[in-house]
């Protein structure tokens, strides 16, 4: 068993913050480098957002092709993981009518998955630990601390990965972070069930008319059809749905959000229910742990992806994962904007987004790469977070490795992930 | 030419007409051509688009779209729409 009640004094080689897809990947990555890791969790689960916000769908997987097929696009060792996902979950992938494509999947297998594979690849975690502070000395980190089981404790490693997606070691250490332009609103997803449609589009249009005329009768306020289906969940007569919160994001304000989303969506069920056909004996499931907090601060790493190198689908010598998503950008309006990359074609991340401008063991992984807004709002899907994740583990682990540069590990995930 | 388009018809022309300024002005971008049979999926409109058109029919006519036409059938033109509208208005 390798998720631990107690923080063992040993030194590690490589220690991950965050349990998300990218950290979990991360801390695989290293471990298949004969590096002993650790991963620090916060929350009770692995999978992060994927889990607790219960996203339900991996985007950013497929080529970007108007054709019926669904071509893999990313790294092999991501792959594999969204193959085992897929097949767990026994789902197939989908299309909408924009033509984005994407692989639904269930919240609790991702969990139950990511544990298997910790497990199975001998990598301690700890999950309910929050990083309290980061001991730094001549431009590296030495140790981090942490609050678990109620206790103060410290643990080292030669190398870093944050994949907090709040920057959380980087805040700590005061790293410059990156200027946002622009917040992604938040979203809360919820299930319903008795729902009585056996068509998403039909639910979808619905559901929206319905909403739509709740404003201009006024019984709904303004911001209240905001309400969207998660494509691919309609099943057994239960479907989740997202709402867009109407407050502006920071990361300290998580529960204020989430109190105004239970709020909007009690709110919408009760005029639901008196108004929707097909609503009418719904009943709310459940609402996810956690709301959907698609972006927050980043720290500057030695280079900064931008919105142009997405759109321009760059792809540099020293790209070492493939992004496939458009920029797809949530604000408070009904309609989410997308920017499409080319036709068949995608960008590739370079490995300089992924390093810390200033702390030498320190690497990005998942939302917290060096990307401004506009390249963010489209890197931070699920399908690219598993691969700079693998990345960043590959990278801190090659990191007590004195004779490797940067080229030669690169060149080692290139090859090993996309060659 | 003949005149003989019976008054009903003149309505029905009237309401094609005016989903059809609704359409150009606040759904479409630029000048696109369309009839009154164009399939209208295949000028882009989407799903949200779908909904914009029936509130709007919805405040114009002051008449709500019975649950049983609200159905791809009923959106995929402009003549199908008015139809929709004929029949409830009557």
């Amino acid at each position: 068993m390798s998720c631990l009640s107690e923080i063992p004094s040993k030194n590690y080689d490589v220690i991950v913050v965050g349990g998300g897809t990218a950290g979990v990947m991360s801390a695989i990555a290293a471990a298949k480098e004969n590096k002993q890791v650790l991963l620090i969790e916060k929350a009770n689960v692995l999978g992060g957002l994927a889990t607790l916000a219960e996203v339900g769908t991996i985007c950013g997987l497929y080529r970007n092709s108007s054709s019926e097929e669904f071509e893999f696009n990313i790294g092999r060792s991501a792959r594999r993981f969204v193959e085992q996902l897929q097949s767990r979950c026994e789902s197939t992938p989908q299309k909408d009518p924009t033509g984005l494509k994407y692989l639904p999947y269930q919240p609790v297998v991702l969990n139950e998955l990511c544990i298997d594979l910790l497990n199975e690849h001998s990598i301690d975690f700890v999950l309910n630990a929050e990083i309290t502070g980061v001991e730094e000395n001549e431009s590296a980190i030495l140790s981090v601390n942490l609050l678990f089981e109620g206790k103060q404790a410290s643990v080292k490693a030669h190398a870093y990965v944050d994949a907090s997606g709040i920057s959380c070691l980087s805040t700590y250490l005061n790293q410059d972070l990156i200027d946002t332009d622009f917040t992604q609103a938040a979203s809360q997803v919820f299930s319903l069930s008795n729902v009585e449609f056996s068509s998403e589009t039909q639910l979808s249009l619905i559901l929206r008319i319905a909403l739509g005329r709740g404003i201009s009768s006024k019984v709904l306020e303004n911001h209240q059809d905001r309400v969207y289906l998660v494509p691919g969940s309609l099943k057994n007569n239960s479907v989740s749905l997202k709402v867009t919160v109407p407050l502006p994001v920071d990361q300290t304000n998580s529960e204020q959000l989430r109190q105004s989303a239970e709020g909007m969506i009690h709110s919408i069920l009760d005029y639901l229910k008196s108004s929707a056909k097909g609503f009418e004996s719904v009943e709310l499931q459940s609402i996810a742990d956690s709301v959907g907090i698609r972006v927050v601060q980043r720290a500057r790493g030695e280079y900064v992806l931008n919105g142009q190198d997405v759109l321009n689908c760059q792809k540099p010598e020293n790209g070492i994962a493939y992004g496939n998503w458009p920029i797809e950008i949530w604000s408070q309006a009904q309609r989410v904007e997308l920017r499409h990359l080319k036709e068949n074609d995608y960008y590739s991340i370079p490995v300089a987004s992924l390093i810390s401008q200033n702390i030498r063991n320190l690497f990005f992984a998942g939302r917290n790469i060096s990307a401004d807004d506009e390249a963010m709002a489209s890197a931070r899907v699920i399908g690219t977070c598993l691969q700079t994740g693998i990345a960043a583990g590959m990278l801190a682990a090659a990191q007590m490795v004195e004779t490797s540069s940067i080229e030669e590990i690169v060149d080692r995930i290139r090859t090993s992930e996309f060659n | 030419m003949a005149f003989n388009v019976s008054k009903e018809g003149d309505s029905m022309e009237q309401t094609m007409n005016e989903l059809k300024s609704f359409i150009a002005e606040n759904v479409l971008s630029g000048n696109v051509e369309f009839d009154n049979d164009t399939v209208l999926k295949e000028l882009g409109v989407d799903s949200f688009s779908i909904v914009e058109i029936i509130l709007f029919i919805e405040r114009k006519y002051n008449k709500l779209i019975p649950d049983h036409k609200l159905i791809p059938e009923t959106f995929s033109t402009l003549r199908n729409l008015a139809t929709v509208i004929q029949e409830i208005e009557e």
